[in-house]
């Protein structure tokens, strides 16, 4: 009887997957980023595969972009290297489920150029061709991956990142995250690769790393969060050590600052003691009283 | 005399024999090594659920959506981005004037920060440093997550839509 309820259910399944399907928009692209050297004026070609993985027809469609990227952020713009870079042959097509295309494009460097590192990017976008409205409020879901295009180009390699501001928490409460924020600047001509931590220290101590990379004229805004746990309570040191470079991170930014902790705990702790505090002064005696006497 | 003659020549066959055999045989007195190489090449690649469905609801509430996957269906590890291709929800029915505005009243669930995070049309980061499989698992890292609306009271019947766009790029290494 059980093995007949067991298929019964199977077969129900099976049958209500069939009447709604889960549909998936998606695409695959290789390789995943290029990284070229070029010399000024010089041009090199190269060639991405698209395919479509979902199980529905998609719209694609190709876009040349500079990259600023922080730890937050990812923003396209069509300045710089986005003029570098040409697609050849066609920007949108479209893909049917498992269909690939090749797509070419050529990067040709200016001859002339105040920097030496710059990032952009091909941009593949697949919207689903038939939006399937079955009434009520339907969001479709559409995939966009980004192919970065890194180029080197010979010239002086200054390197100088700015912190230009940065922001720390004053009063943390357990478990909840506090946000340390540095807006950082690359005024040099090459890419400043980030390393470094947030120490902080005080009852307990604790390492935040920190990574990335922030490409010549960009800004940066690097975030990182922490929440202390249980244990932590009191003043706590922060102190900030951001190393960077092209190709050894040798130079050093620091900041130091102080966080107070107040932990959940202490405050449930001050809340029950006023409330013990205030019913004592105020004479009020608890409502049921037990007195155990012996016969 | 003839003995010895045959004795030699015997003797000749069998060295001819030996020298032959030896000749023949180079596996047992040289060795050869090869290289063998094979390059697998980067791969970025994402896939969700579509599309998600917040059913019918009343005007003046708050609503989750159903549960929905993403996939990093590659073999690198990504950050994933969200955006609107539109500020407002449009309406598919005719002679229906209201929009449904997103700014304050649609989010989705983040794993960069745990919570609902505004959504808009620029790029939000909503997963960093996602994980590719592991080797050989046959199924690729999936992260659930939900969207959430507020839809405006009074919002005229109808039925809205709009397109959300995720973002793959692989994480940042530094080269």
């Amino acid at each position: 009887m059980k093995f007949k309820i067991f298929v019964a259910t199977l077969m129900f399944i099976f049958l209500l997957g069939s009447l709604y399907p889960i549909i998936a928009t998606g695409l695959w692209a290789s390789p995943a980023e290029f990284r070229y050297d070029l010399k000024p004026g010089g041009t090199v070609t190269g060639e991405v595969t698209v395919k479509n993985i979902g199980n529905e027809t998609v719209n694609v469609t190709v876009e040349k972009k500079r990259l600023l990227m922080d730890s937050i952020h990812l923003v396209y713009s069509d300045k710089g290297i986005a003029n570098w870079i040409t697609i050849n042959g066609n920007t949108t097509f479209t893909l049917k489920p498992g269909e690939s295309r090749k797509i070419t494009f050529t990067v040709k460097a200016p001859s002339k150029i105040n920097y030496s590192d710059a990032v952009g990017a091909l941009v593949i976008r697949g919207l689903p061709v038939v939006e399937n409205v079955t009434g009520g409020t339907q969001i479709t879901h559409g995939v966009e991956l980004v192919v970065p295009i890194r180029v080197g180009l010979p010239g002086p390699i200054i390197e100088s990142l700015q912190l230009i501001d940065h922001k720390a928490p004053i009063i943390l409460l357990s478990f909840i995250p506090g946000e340390f924020v540095y807006e950082l600047k690359n005024n040099g001509t090459v890419q400043a690769n980030m390393t470094g931590s947030i120490d902080i220290r005080g009852l307990t101590s604790h390492s935040i790393p920190i990574e990335g990379v922030v490409y010549p004229e960009d800004n940066y805004t690097l975030v990182e969060r922490w929440a202390p746990g249980w244990t932590d309570l009191g003043l706590y040191k922060v102190d900030t050590t951001i190393k960077y470079g092209r190709f050894q991170a040798i130079k050093t930014i620091n900041t130091t600052d102080t966080v107070v902790v107040i932990p959940v705990w202490l405050i449930i702790l001050i809340i029950i003691g006023l409330v013990i505090w205030m019913l004592r002064r105020r004479g009020v005696e608890a409502p049921i009283r037990i007195k155990i006497e012996r016969k | 005399m003839k003995e010895k003659i045959g004795g030699l020549i015997a003797l000749l066959l069998a060295l001819m024999f030996a020298v032959a055999l030896g000749a023949y045989d180079t596996s047992s007195a040289a060795t050869a090594n090869q290289t063998v190489t094979v390059s697998v090449p980067e791969a970025i690649s994402i896939e969700v659920d579509s599309p998600v469905n917040f059913g019918n609801q009343s005007a003046g509430g708050t609503y989750e959506s159903p549960s929905y996957n993403i996939k990093n269906t590659g073999n690198v590890k990504i950050d994933l981005y969200v955006q609107t291709n539109d500020t407002d929800f449009r309406p598919t029915t005719p002679n229906t004037e209201d929009t449904i505005p997103i700014a304050g009243n649609y989010k989705i669930r983040s794993n960069v920060t745990g919570s609902f995070q505004q959504l808009s049309t620029s790029l939000l980061k909503i997963y960093d440093n996602m994980p590719k499989a592991s080797q050989g698992s046959g199924t690729p890292f999936t992260w659930t997550t939900q969207q959430q609306l507020t839809i405006p009271s009074f919002t005229e019947d109808g039925t809205y839509i709009i397109t959300l766009i995720y973002t793959a790029v692989k994480h940042n290494v530094q080269p």
